[in-house]
């Protein structure tokens, strides 16, 4: 009987359809905002925890990979590491370096060719930054008949290669390691 | 309650359009962060394979290594060599084959002739490269850093050359190139073919023949067939400068890694009794 009337909403009719609707809102909002949280964090942070995982492997391959060069001296100290290194067909002499002004770490690229020819040309690469602070360490024999190891801060053997290599990269809230065994220096 | 299910009756479309918002809005939400999580997902996983495709090429080093060395009788024949080896080790696997350095010629230790009949190479090259400062050489990729050698010259040498060894040829597994490269003639790297090849005249075979040992490869040829002085005396000129050897000490390996049945990386390994001389990985 009312039906014929109607003209618009009684109060009822707008309050019930009103909270269902803020219900409706509040839940897509909430769900949007934290959607947008989560994805800025993931955005912001995850770059450099999938960057500095990614970068190390790279690293860890070019120095699997180094070579004995009586022109290229493997040496290192607690933030920079030098070593020959085969990639595609030519032989680099390969730096990777810790600049503390920029907090970043640099790849230096030599050619042999260029060395051998008293060149200074380099291929240099910034390759992470915003980090706090890198920290290479050296594994050597203390003791090669013993079978006992130390790690050492800086390698500066000239005609050989440490067993393994540590790296070990700080950022504002974590800290990634990754020691890199050396296939070279395995002996039977 | 009738009141409310006849207003809901008369808008039918509301809630329809409402909940396909919200459908809407929650899948692109959904798509952002499957985008975000699948590129983390894939970086792990190609970590994940990596590392467990080192294991495998180190212990594909270690079986390649006893199984080569615990074997007293050093003289391989090309089939023994050729044969692919393959190990499943939990989620990863590897499988190699081997080929030894001894059928190249090593560059570091020959005399210029020798290197000047290497396929692709000649005379001026090669003086270059004995007299070049970079000798011995370290990598076979130095070689490109000696004067008139080209990256064409490169890919034609490189399959019949080594740094590796004592610079003693392997007679049982080098091939003809290599062989001629040591002044040997084709009719006698023919008669070395056939003597190798055994009873079905087809190499890398089961019934491959070896020499046994150095001394005795030109008693084993002339049991075999007639030699002509000339060849004899070639032979045993080379033999005498010790430029031939029935035993390998150096072998290249090609491993292939599998994580789960998919292919992960190549490598490419030179080793000898004591040590891994060569790492390559692709």
């Amino acid at each position: 009987m009312w039906m014929k009337k109607k003209n618009g909403f009684t109060v009822i009719e707008i309050l019930v359809s009103a909270t269902i609707f803020s219900i409706i809102a509040l839940g897509i909002g909430s769900t949007f905002l934290t959607g947008m949280k989560i994805w800025n964090r993931l955005q912001k942070d995850n770059f450099l925890e999938q960057q500095i995982p990614l970068t190390l492997e790279i690293i860890a391959k070019n120095l699997r990979q180094s070579i004995l060069s009586s022109h290229i001296k493997f040496s290192g100290t607690e933030q920079k590491i030098s070593f020959p290194c085969l990639i595609g067909k030519s032989i680099i002499e390969l730096t990777y370096k810790f600049n503390p002004q920029e907090n970043s770490i640099w790849q230096i690229q030599a050619d042999l060719k260029d060395i051998l020819a008293k060149k200074q040309t380099v291929k240099e690469k910034k390759i992470l930054s915003s980090l706090k602070d890198l920290k290479i360490s050296y594994l050597d024999f203390a003791d090669k008949k013993q079978k006992e190891y130390k790690w050492k801060k800086t390698w500066e053997k000239t005609e050989s290669m440490p067993i393994a290599v540590k790296f070990e990269i700080n950022t504002e809230n974590h800290i990634y390691a990754k020691t890199v065994f050396i296939p070279l220096s395995k002996s039977w | 309650m009738q009141k409310l299910s006849l207003f809901l009756c008369q808008n039918r479309g509301s809630l329809l359009v409402a909940s396909i918002w919200v459908l809407t809005i929650l899948a692109i939400l959904g798509t952002g962060l499957y985008k975000t999580s699948s590129s983390q997902i894939k970086v792990a996983k190609t970590l994940e394979e990596r590392l467990l495709s080192q294991y495998a090429a180190e212990s594909a080093c270690e079986f390649a290594h006893s199984e080569r060395f615990n074997d007293d009788t050093l003289q391989d024949t090309l089939f023994e060599l050729a044969q692919p080896y393959q190990k499943e080790l939990g989620k990863a696997e590897f499988s190699f084959t081997m080929v030894d350095e001894e059928r190249k010629i090593n560059i570091n230790t020959v005399p210029t002739e020798i290197i000047a009949s290497l396929p692709g190479l000649n005379q001026e090259i090669a003086k270059s490269i004995s007299d070049s400062p970079l000798r011995p050489f370290q990598q076979k990729e130095e070689l490109l850093l000696v004067s008139g050698m080209t990256e064409e010259i490169f890919v034609k040498c490189i399959e019949f050359i080594t740094i590796y060894g004592s610079g003693s040829v392997n007679i049982n597994t080098a091939p003809k190139e290599t062989l001629a490269a040591l002044g040997l003639d084709n009719g006698l790297i023919d008669t070395i073919g056939k003597f190798r090849a055994g009873k079905d005249a087809q190499e890398a075979t089961e019934d491959d023949v070896v020499f046994k040992e150095t001394s005795n490869i030109i008693n084993d040829l002339k049991t075999f067939t007639d030699l002509s002085i000339n060849q004899e005396q070639t032979l045993a000129e080379i033999i005498n400068k010790g430029l031939l050897t029935v035993k390998s000490e150096n072998f290249d390996i090609q491993i292939q890694t599998m994580v789960l049945g998919k292919p992960v990386l190549k490598y490419n390994i030179v080793l000898d009794k004591e040590e891994i001389r060569q790492w390559r990985e692709e």
